[in-house]
């Protein structure tokens, strides 16, 4: 039998585990405008993925989804390139909308958002834009202002599309931004929905697949707190090697496991991580530990810890917050022995 | 009787005596012409020359002996190659760079190779434009003679070398592919303008003329309804608009009102039954009462119904003539023909999927036709990976190899010893029964005693053949010889002493030719000197279906190599449901403007896309080339793969140097990555191998190194070190155990430095004429080793954060 695990790259259908939840709220839910927030491998690229595959398997869905990446665009002209690409990438789209992409090219990228929700629309659908890797209009903001208050408003057409947009937390700066006048643009995305680490009984189904004894899931399990991306790497290579601890070492002192943590901790906000680094240093702390050392109201705290529990970051039990995971309280705490201790 | 003994004496004697001619050996005709013909720009007969080299000796060879101690690279298709190009045989050229680098020797021999891989580039950018240019005159022509058919009202004929001159601008630039299409729409245009208003008028006249006849024979229902279907032609046909006004005054004469009323009636009913062609004669009769506005209506509209239904009817005879008009001419291959007929079914029918189907197939044959006519047919080629050697022991041989023709490969032939042995005939690929393109053969062969002659013949669709002999030695081990049993006591002694004799004269003659099997610097694609990698070779191709990889590790320590070993097992890994088909691109060098284009080159060049796929492909040797054109162009190879088998395709990316992307702009970095974020990505998987990517990230998305899962190369295990430096020489030379482990330790087990001082001590102990390694040849060369190999290890520059 070949590896059944994927780590790395995004997972649909059958090798897709979990967020039952969060596919319901898209495809059935009344919001049109949705925010899934989440950490780096977190899976909200395969998030996306497969809520273009179900509606696309799903003959009683009013939705033709359209999946759009926008890594890499940088400006408006970047956006447009991107959406034309994603409409030659997607050929059930052009059919179920009878679009092709000349009729698209030379438009700017609102007015091709125009024209598709309107040939959606009149071919009878409603328009379902999955819109992955959203920060990047952080930078299209600064480059390009004019262009988001225009994309909002094709975002926001009411019945006709339904915007889910995919990014970490730091999209919330773009409401930040000086040049970004009108409406703020997250306006009626918010409150974002958050991408959790799988349940419990998710990330069973998923280790089964490598036909592991009861003591290793559970092992596995506790390590990685349900972390996807954590849970397939360890399983990948605990199928290759058939030695957990081995393994579990091994994914521990990984450059590229400590590299993912690092760009996944400047994602956060300044004081999301100072509420941190007090957890990794002392094992657990209680709200009021965490707001005096972040030195934070306990209002704005909980509101911040609350953030980072859904992401994972943190656990909480009995009254006091750990680190989420085995792996990434190693991490954190090499980093933090590295820095001096706050005064 | 007589006669015929002495006739023989005399050609036995010619036989005899014919070695004597014979004196040149196949390097004699080889260096003749590489070394003094070629520079002295004799082509024509430096071809000759090395042709017959070929016929002497057909495997190219490195390092081979000439005579005495005089070692040569012998690359015989490579330099005809040389002599093609330079007498502007550029397709010879090609073919003849291609055999060479098929036979494999030549990736031993690093700067012929890279030779080659230039004047193939340079042969087939000359090649293009060649035939370009042929495929620009060849539809200019086929315009001109289609716009001269036109003039004459040979639509037809015109429709059928316009189809010829779009499949030919297929290739060609889109302004001439528009006016192709211009052409041909405006021809259609005239001929269907031409074709309706014939028909008109002729429905028109037979119409009027049965009119009048009905008139006259008293038939006056069925005069009004010819006189009717005239006026719907031509609404002021004053001749039809007073025939019919003379046949309803007819009917009001002979029908009383109350007759009237019932045809009426008898109309309405039939109308209402959906019988509008039975209700036409009694509502025609019914509309002859000028007051009856009901009737008239009623007839109106089973008229239109009527007429409705007639165009139908007449559309579905109209396409049933026109397809079989087009099965006809598809039979007799009249393909552009064809093409015009199934192009007006589609015009008719535009969901014709019948229709559809048989187009796409008129298309390529036309397109092919056209082809085969621009492009001279050369016979398929052969490349063999099987037998390595040509002298065997076994009591079988495999030969095992692939046989390519771009126009098909229909059968392929095995004999030995002149006989016919087997037959492989490939089954037709996809709807069209298309022959397939690459045909993969391995086949065991029984061997007697001595010299089997093997060969191996392919024939192509157009009858075209190419045989490959090989002459195979099978020497009998000791034990199958005859004598053994009874004499094995007696001999045992002799054996032992000349085993040990002969032992001896392999080691001397090693020691004379200066053995030297090791390899440091270049890539090693033996798979004899490919060590110490199964265990994550196997890792990775249990891994690789679902992921993508980056092998990192230190410089030198093997990468390329191992990527080499990849791509060859990805080549052969048949063994599950996915079937692999890999590239391998080396970034050294290629500017970042240049990278998607960089890698979609070797792409084409790897996997001979069909013309149809190239055609589709955006990619062009010259020009702007972005990430969004090589998506675009990877759905279509991909699209292209997956008719290549019925396994789930991957496409696999090997690209080595992958260090080179550390200096390219995020944003081109964040476009690869958004490539893998593609639905066809599915079916892409990618293997890159650098000493490591920079991992300090200043954009907003994702860090676009995150969807590999990285495994580092590392040093050799113990195990593996020792089987690198003792199994190449085994048998014929010898590592002193203390020498073994002082290169383990000056090592640290890293195959490049091992093959350094294995390389160097071996030739130290030849110097001192011996046939042991031993630790002073290893000290000896410490320092040499240690220079040579100063720039091994991690780069001073970290390219972590």
């Amino acid at each position: 039998m070949r590896n059944p695990f994927i780590a790395g790259s995004w997972v649909r259908a059958e090798n897709f585990f979990g967020r039952t939840a969060i596919l319901r709220d898209v495809l059935e839910g009344e919001r049109d405008s949705l925010w899934v927030v989440g950490a780096r491998r977190l899976g909200k690229t395969s998030l996306l993925k497969e809520l273009e595959h179900r509606a696309l398997q799903n003959p009683q869905t009013p939705f033709v989804p359209l999946y759009w990446d926008l890594q890499g665009s940088a400006d408006a002209r970047g956006l447009a390139d991107g959406l034309l690409g994603s409409v030659e990438d997607s050929e059930a789209f052009r059919r179920a909308t009878d679009i092709a992409v000349e009729d698209l090219e030379g438009h700017s990228v609102a007015d091709m958002l125009t024209t598709l929700v309107r040939r959606t629309v009149r071919s009878g659908w409603r328009l379902l834009l999955l819109i992955d890797e959203a920060e990047e209009f952080l930078t299209v903001a600064r480059t390009d202002a004019a262009v988001l208050p225009r994309l909002r408003r094709v975002f926001q057409k009411g019945n006709e599309v339904r915007t889910v947009l995919t990014a970490t937390r730091r999209l919330a700066q773009i409401d930040d931004l000086p040049d970004v006048a009108t409406s703020p643009f997250l306006q009626g995305f918010i409150p974002a929905l958050y991408l959790t680490p799988l349940q419990p009984e998710e990330a069973r189904a998923l280790l089964a697949r490598g036909k592991f004894s009861e003591e290793e899931q559970a092992r596995i399990q506790e390590r990685t707190a349900n972390h996807p991306f954590l849970l397939q790497l360890i399983a990948s290579r605990l199928f290759e090697s058939r030695d957990l601890a081995a393994t579990l070492d091994q994914v521990a002192a990984d450059e590229m496991v400590s590299n993912f943590f690092s760009v996944d901790f400047q994602t956060l906000d300044a004081r999301e991580r100072a509420l941190l680094e007090p957890v990794a240093r002392s094992g657990e702390q209680s709200l009021d530990e965490l707001a005096r050392a972040a030195a934070v109201s306990k209002e704005t705290a909980e509101t911040l810890l609350f953030g980072l529990r859904m992401m994972g970051y943190l656990s909480l039990e009995n009254g006091r917050f750990r680190i989420g995971n085995w792996f990434f309280e190693r991490w954190l705490r090499r980093v933090a022995a590295a820095e001096p201790r706050p005064a | 009787m007589r006669r015929k003994t002495g006739l023989g004496l005399v050609l036995a004697f010619l036989c005899l005596a014919a070695p004597a001619f014979a004196v040149k050996e196949w390097y004699d005709h080889y260096l003749l012409a590489r070394d003094r013909l070629m520079p002295a720009g004799k082509w024509a007969e430096a071809a000759a020359s090395l042709q017959e080299a070929i016929r002497l000796k057909p495997t190219p060879a490195v390092n081979e002996q000439t005579y005495g101690l005089q070692f040569v690279d012998y690359l015989p298709y490579y330099q005809l190659g040389i002599c093609a190009l330079r007498t502007g045989d550029l397709n010879s050229a090609i073919r003849y760079f291609n055999v060479e680098e098929g036979k494999g020797q030549i990736k031993r021999a690093e700067s012929s190779y890279r030779d080659l891989i230039r004047l193939r580039a340079e042969a087939e950018s000359g090649e293009s434009q060649r035939l370009a240019r042929l495929a620009r005159e060849t539809v200019e022509r086929l315009l001109r003679e289609a716009q001269d058919l036109a003039r004459g009202r040979r639509y037809d004929e015109a429709l059928a070398r316009l189809a010829q001159a779009q499949a030919g601008a297929a290739n060609l630039d889109p302004a001439m592919q528009q006016k192709v299409v211009e052409v041909r729409d405006r021809v259609r245009g005239e001929q269907r303008e031409l074709a309706d208003g014939t028909a008109r008028s002729q429905r028109l006249e037979q119409a009027l003329a049965e009119g009048g006849r009905l008139l006259d024979d008293g038939r006056a229902t069925e005069a009004i309804l010819k006189f009717d279907e005239v006026l719907a032609l031509d609404p002021r046909n004053a001749r039809a608009d007073a025939g019919k006004k003379e046949a309803q005054e007819h009917i009001r004469t002979r029908e009383t009102r109350e007759t009237l009323l019932q045809r009426a009636n008898l109309g309405r009913s039939l109308f209402q039954a959906g019988k509008y062609e039975d209700a036409l004669e009694p509502l025609t009769d019914a509309a002859a009462d000028p007051t009856n506005s009901e009737a008239r209506e009623l007839l109106e509209k089973a008229r239109r119904m009527v007429e409705g239904m007639r165009v139908q009817k007449d559309l579905r005879a109209r396409i049933e003539a026109l397809m079989a008009d087009a099965e006809r001419l598809l039979a007799a291959r009249k393909y552009p023909e064809a093409w015009v007929k199934l192009d007006s079914v589609l015009q008719l029918d535009p969901e014709n999927a019948r229709a559809r189907e048989r187009l796409t197939s008129a298309q390529r044959m036309t397109g092919q036709d056209l082809f085969a006519n621009l492009f001279p047919n050369f016979p398929p080629l052969l490349t063999f990976f099987e037998p390595k050697a040509l002298e065997v022991e076994g009591r079988s041989v495999g030969v095992v190899g692939v046989a390519t023709d771009d126009r098909g490969i229909v059968a392929i032939e095995f004999k030995q010893d002149g006989r016919p042995v087997g037959r492989q005939v490939p089954p037709a690929s996809g709807d069209a029964g298309e022959a397939q393109r690459s045909v993969r053969f391995d086949r065991e062969f029984p061997l007697e005693a001595g010299e089997n002659e093997i060969s191996v013949t392919s024939y192509d669709t157009q009858g075209e053949s190419r045989t490959e002999t090989f002459k195979i030695v099978r020497r009998l081990r000791i034990w199958e010889r005859r004598a053994f049993f009874p004499s094995a006591a007696g001999v045992a002694f002799a054996l032992v002493g000349g085993g040990v004799a002969l032992q001896r004269a392999r080691r001397r003659r090693a020691v004379r030719k200066r053995f030297n099997p090791y390899i440091a610097g270049a890539p090693v694609h033996d798979d004899e000197m490919f060590f110490g990698r199964d265990k994550l070779m196997a890792r990775i191709l249990n891994v690789l279906h679902h992921n993508s990889l980056m092998i990192t590790g230190e410089r030198r320590i093997g990468k390329t190599t191992f990527m080499y070993h990849l791509k060859r097992a990805l080549e052969t890994d048949h063994g599950t449901e996915y079937r692999f088909f890999p590239v391998f691109t080396d970034l050294q060098g290629v500017p970042e403007d240049n990278f998607f284009h960089a890698v979609m080159a070797d792409v084409v060049d790897a996997l001979e896309l069909s013309p149809a796929t190239l055609g589709a492909l955006r990619y062009r040797e010259d020009g702007a080339y972005d990430g969004r054109d090589f998506s675009h162009d990877l759905q279509r190879v991909v699209e292209e793969l997956a008719t290549r088998t019925d396994k789930n395709v991957k496409l696999a990316l090997l690209i080595d140097e992958v260090d080179v992307l550390n200096e390219y702009s995020e944003r081109i970095n964040q476009r690869l990555r958004s490539i893998f974020m593609k639905t066809f990505s599915e079916h892409l998987v990618a293997i890159m191998s650098g000493v490591g990517i920079k991992r300090a990230w200043k954009s907003e998305g994702s860090p676009w190194y995150n969807f590999f899962d990285e495994i580092e190369l590392s040093s050799f295990t113990r195990e593996d070190a020792e089987a690198l430096i003792r199994t190449p020489v085994e048998g014929i030379f010898r590592f002193e155990p203390d020498a073994v482990e002082r290169i383990l330790e000056a090592s640290e087990r890293k195959p490049y430095v091992i093959q350094k001082y294995c390389i160097h001590a071996l030739n130290h102990m030849l110097e001192e004429d011996r046939e042991v390694v031993r630790v002073e040849d290893v000290e000896a060369v410490r320092e040499t080793v240690r220079f040579e190999g100063r720039d091994v290890g991690p780069r001073a520059t970290p390219v972590a954060d």
